[in-house]
């Protein structure tokens, strides 16, 4: 699967160059269908692959993380750190300035429940009172962080999207989303985008009538392309409602690459770490064997309503911990009571999904605090933060993560990445290191002997 | 207890004890009747559960065999031969599954595990034992299995009917083992048909229960194999209500003709027992005196002809009696007459032989007749105060005056009468006991003449051999009491009953008028005299007054 989407990546990839090499034409629409919700609102909660990739039409992060390791501006006009332990954001406006640090605010507060508040440990306040000064905002650090940037490019990171632009498109009512001719990044080669939402029959049926040129979400079995997988899913537990071996029953009663082959329908790896494989790529330990029966001990699952792989995994888990003694209850709650419910303690058994950032150690940080371990972040992060090389704290990040998988009640299940299909008249298809597609960078080719895609 | 009475609890015997007798077995044939019809109705029932069975049966298994002769499942295997789990995925076997009706389908590969399953799919790629033995049936009849199903709150084993068929396509070759849950909808669906509680069963645990019993109930049971047991409860409740109606309106019946047989017996018995009463009324009158009274009421029959021999019987009682009564009189009168004249004739003897002696002395020229004179003289004399003496207390018993009553001491008067024997006769001794206020409505001096008379007797009773009077004076809450009491001979019972009558005497020169004076004395001031002691140890009288308030 990685090896296949990779080559399909960079196949992509040199055919956008290739086309970039000469010029795309400007104008043109593009239809596309997904099978996600037919509007994404609250970033913070928009954090699968496919809501991210909506979400970024409208509002964009501060920033954009490249494939080779950078940053590019996106929201923000500018990056830069007047010291090492400041980072100077200047925005396009004074209000996309008040927003960003209204959104970052909510998200840092308790009242946020979101684990990806643990990318602004570092800040400061850790970003809990933040005061914009006109079109810029100043974070100052708590310890060393030189992840800093590529954290903020977080899609769960971006404003709410509103009528301020604050991405490349603009919403014009029934699914159409007009160009930003104005987006400081440059405006879109496409004058529109036509999205359809729809189920993955509805997906099969508008691909082979031709009726869209571009499909995001669609399953693994449909030869699709994928983006990195980085959309994670833990099963977290609360230890102190269930007995000690609880994680070695469930490690010896479900098999990951089973439960990503049979039952996961997005193109997905088996995640035997607490970091992705792509950013962790270490073997597997063996699964400890299973546990004589003990008494019958009944449990209630939560999981997210709006991700139909999670309903499946849930089920898939009821029956295989049925068999180890465990009465399984299943209850689908909507994504936000389920961040509640985590925010509070409020769960025996839930099934956690994150967008983890691209990098190991804010990675890492997102996925201690989802686990309860908030406790660790003042350690872990700035042992991680004080080392200068970039590769330095990736190692030591994925050190760390193994060190602390058994002290971290979440076990990993797998990890999913966006998987999409593109019509061959559809060119300039590019991946950011999120594993997200740029669909402000696509242009329509022109068919043989018509020139209706678009303006020279 | 009263005529009456008896006729009316007759009367409610006559209404209640047929209805009594009628009640126990017509309850009894009631209860076979409704027995019966409840057994017919709990063989109905449970014939309609198992055609509805057998047809769950039939139509599942008709549903897995078009399932697996379908073009869908064929395109499936095809596809399954090249790309296993890209033809078949955890949701293939659902939408099959829904799309024929079934609500348990597994597909599996040949060597049983699960490529999808309707059910439950997240049992996709474990094996499922159980139901892929079904596999291995001979017969292509749905049997009874127990597969796992999912719920909200967990697994569930739940009963199901199910059927193997096998789906080859070239050297591929899968199972579709499909059927239908007997669930809550089963039990939902048997209870309407059956019109019962029905309730499944996997051992003793219930899994499925619809519809109600009122208790009492009564269970049958259809087993399914080992997987389940189909229970249908019926109930009696409409039987017994049955029942219960026919009691209440037996014992209504009962009670109304009850009421109505005590009434009626009671308007009969008044109308039989009046001339009884008032018979018996007119007997209480007669027998009081009132021999003239009548009865008056209407009768008719037997009791008519009573009362009117009633009525004539007392109109001759009445004759018969005044004719009686006057003989009685006459007879008194004779007696009387002849007594008085006994009483005449007898100092007549001495009076003649007085006279014949100083007449033949006379003629005789008798020297001693002076002396015989006188000596005779004095026996006429004697013999004349003698008549005279007879007379006298005659004319004084046939003309006793009218008392003079007033309250009397009979204490005081006693002790005043004892005061004239101060001094009694040698060897008498009187013994006075007397109480003071007691008081009666009297004539004082015809009762002294009376204690006089009685304490006189007594004296003279013992004036030969001596003796004790005791006289007492006493009380009761009615009456006034004079007891005179001596120790002398007693009177013979014999002489007892003629003591108080005129001219009846035992003593020599005894008018034989004192006792009876002394009675009638006493009857006039509505009391009594009355006569008392042993022969043989004296005599006792006693005058009984009523007592002054």
């Amino acid at each position: 699967m990685r090896l296949r989407s990779t080559l399909t990546c960079a196949v992509l990839l040199a055919s956008a160059s290739a086309q970039a090499a000469g010029r795309p034409r400007y104008g043109g629409e593009l239809r596309v269908a997904h099978d996600g919700p037919p509007e994404v609102v609250e970033p913070a909660l928009a954090d699968t692959p496919l809501e991210a990739t909506l979400l970024g039409l409208l509002s964009r992060p501060v920033c954009q993380a490249t494939r080779d390791g950078g940053v590019a501006p996106a929201l923000a006009r500018t990056l830069s750190r007047p010291t090492s332990q400041s980072l100077h954001l200047a925005l396009p406006s004074t209000a996309s300035a008040t927003a960003l640090a209204r959104a970052w605010m909510r998200l840092a507060s308790t009242e946020g429940a979101s684990p990806y508040r643990a990318l602004f440990h570092p800040v400061r306040g850790e970003a809990r009172q933040l005061t914009p000064r006109g079109d810029a905002l100043e974070l100052t650090l708590s310890y060393p962080w030189p992840d800093l940037e590529r954290s903020l490019c977080h899609p769960a990171l971006a404003p709410p999207a509103s009528a301020s632009p604050l991405g490349p498109f603009t919403a014009a009512g029934r699914g159409a989303l007009e160009a930003q001719t104005a987006w400081p990044q440059g405006r879109p080669y496409l004058d529109r985008l036509l999205l359809t939402a729809t189920d993955q029959r509805g997906l099969s049926r508008l691909w082979s009538s031709r009726q869209v040129q571009v499909e995001l979400g669609v399953a693994s079995e449909t030869d699709a392309i994928a983006g990195a997988a980085l959309y994670t899913t833990f099963l977290a537990f609360s230890p102190r409602r269930l007995p000690p071996d609880f994680r070695q029953a469930v490690e010896s009663a479900i098999d990951r690459e089973d439960l990503t082959r049979l039952f996961v329908q997005a193109p997905a790896q088996p995640m035997p770490h607490l970091l992705p494989p792509v950013m962790l790529d270490a073997p597997a330990r063996p699964r400890p064997p299973a546990l004589p029966a003990s008494a019958a001990r009944k449990v209630t699952l939560l999981y997210d309503a709006s991700v139909e792989d999670q309903r499946a995994v849930a089920e898939r888990i009821q029956v295989k911990l049925h068999d180890r003694g465990y009465t399984v209850a299943l209850e689908a709650l909507p994504r936000a009571a389920l961040r509640a419910r985590w925010a509070r303690g409020d769960y025996e058994l839930m099934l956690h999904a994150l967008l983890l950032p691209p990098i190991p150690g804010p990675a890492l940080a997102v996925v201690l605090d989802a686990g309860g371990r908030r406790d660790l972040l003042g350690v872990e992060l700035p042992a991680i933060g004080s080392l200068p090389s970039a590769a330095a704290r990736d190692a030591r990040a994925r050190e760390r993560a193994l060190a602390l998988a058994a002290s971290v009640p979440l076990v990993p299940l797998y990890a999913q990445g966006l998987g999409m299909r593109f019509a061959p008249d559809v060119g300039g298809v590019m991946m950011d290191a999120q594993g997200l597609p740029s669909l402000d960078s696509l242009f329509v080719l022109p068919l043989e002997g018509t020139a209706t895609g678009g303006r020279p | 207890m009263r005529l009456r009475t008896r006729l009316a609890l007759a009367f409610a015997l006559l209404a209640v004890v047929p209805l009594a007798v009628v009640v126990p077995p017509t309850l009894t044939r009631l209860r076979d009747t409704l027995s019966r019809e409840l057994d017919a109705r709990m063989e109905a029932a449970t014939t309609s559960a198992q055609e509805s069975l057998e047809r769950s049966s039939a139509t599942a298994r008709r549903a897995v065999e078009e399932l697996v002769d379908s073009a869908a499942m064929e395109d499936l295997a095809r596809e399954a031969r090249d790309r296993p789990t890209r033809a078949i995925q955890a949701g293939t076997a659902e939408g099959l599954m829904t799309s024929r009706g079934l609500s348990v389908l597994t597909l599996f590969d040949r060597h049983g595990t699960v490529l999808s399953s309707g059910h439950l799919p997240a049992r996709r790629g474990d094996p499922d034992p159980v139901l892929f033995a079904v596999t291995q049936e001979r017969s292509p009849r749905p049997v009874p299995v127990r597969v796992d199903v999912r719920t909200p709150s967990g697994l569930r084993q739940l009963p199901a009917l199910v059927a193997a068929r096998p789906v080859d396509f070239g050297d591929l070759r899968l199972w579709a083992v499909g059927g239908v849950l007997l669930d809550e909808g089963l039990a939902q669906h048997l209870a309407r048909l059956t019109q019962t509680q029905v309730t499944l069963l996997a051992g003793d645990t219930p899994l499925a229960s619809a519809g109600a019993a009122e208790p009492p109930t009564v269970t049958k049971s259809l087993p399914l194999g080992e997987a389940a047991t189909v229970k249908l409860v019926f109930s009696r409740a409409a039987a017994r209500e049955a029942e219960q109606g026919v009691m209440r309106a037996f014992l209504l019946l009962a009670a109304l003709g009850g009421t109505f047989a005590v009434l009626l017996g009671l308007l009969v018995s008044r109308w039989m027992t009046r001339p009884v009463e008032a018979l018996t009324e007119g007997a209480r009158r007669v027998a009081e005196g009132a021999l003239e009274s009548r009865v008056t009421v209407k009768a008719s029959g037997e009791v008519g002809e009573l009362v009117r021999t009633f009525n004539h019987m007392t109109s001759e009682l009445k004759a018969t009696t005044e004719r009686l009564m006057a003989s009685e009189r006459i007879a008194a009168w004779q007696e009387v007459a002849r007594r008085l004249a006994h009483e005449i004739k007898n100092p007549l003897t001495p009076i003649r032989m007085s006279l014949e002696t100083l007449q033949a002395a006379q003629e005789a020229k008798h020297p001693r007749f002076p002396d015989m004179f006188k000596e005779s003289a004095g026996v006429v004399l004697e013999e004349v105060d003698r008549l005279r003496r007879i007379v006298d207390e005659f004319s004084h018993f046939a003309r006793m005056p009218k008392p003079q009553v007033a309250p009397v001491d009979l204490g005081e008067l006693a002790q005043s009468v004892l005061a004239l024997y101060a001094t009694p006769p040698s060897g008498i001794q009187i013994l006075p006991t007397l109480q003071t206020n007691v008081v009666a409505n009297a004539d004082r001096d015809q009762l002294t003449q009376v204690l006089v008379n009685l304490v006189k007797n007594a004296e003279e009773a013992m004036s030969a051999t001596g003796g004790t009077l005791r006289v007492r004076v006493r009380a009761t809450d009615a009456d006034a009491i004079v007891e005179v009491e001596d120790s002398g001979p007693g009177i013979p019972p014999e002489h007892r009953a003629r003591l108080f009558e005129p001219y009846f005497t035992t003593k020599d020169g005894g008018t034989g008028l004192g006792l009876a004076i002394a009675a009638r004395i006493l009857q006039e001031h509505g009391g009594k005299l009355e006569v008392g002691g042993e022969p043989g140890q004296g005599a006792r009288f006693s005058l009984v007054l009523p007592r002054a308030s």
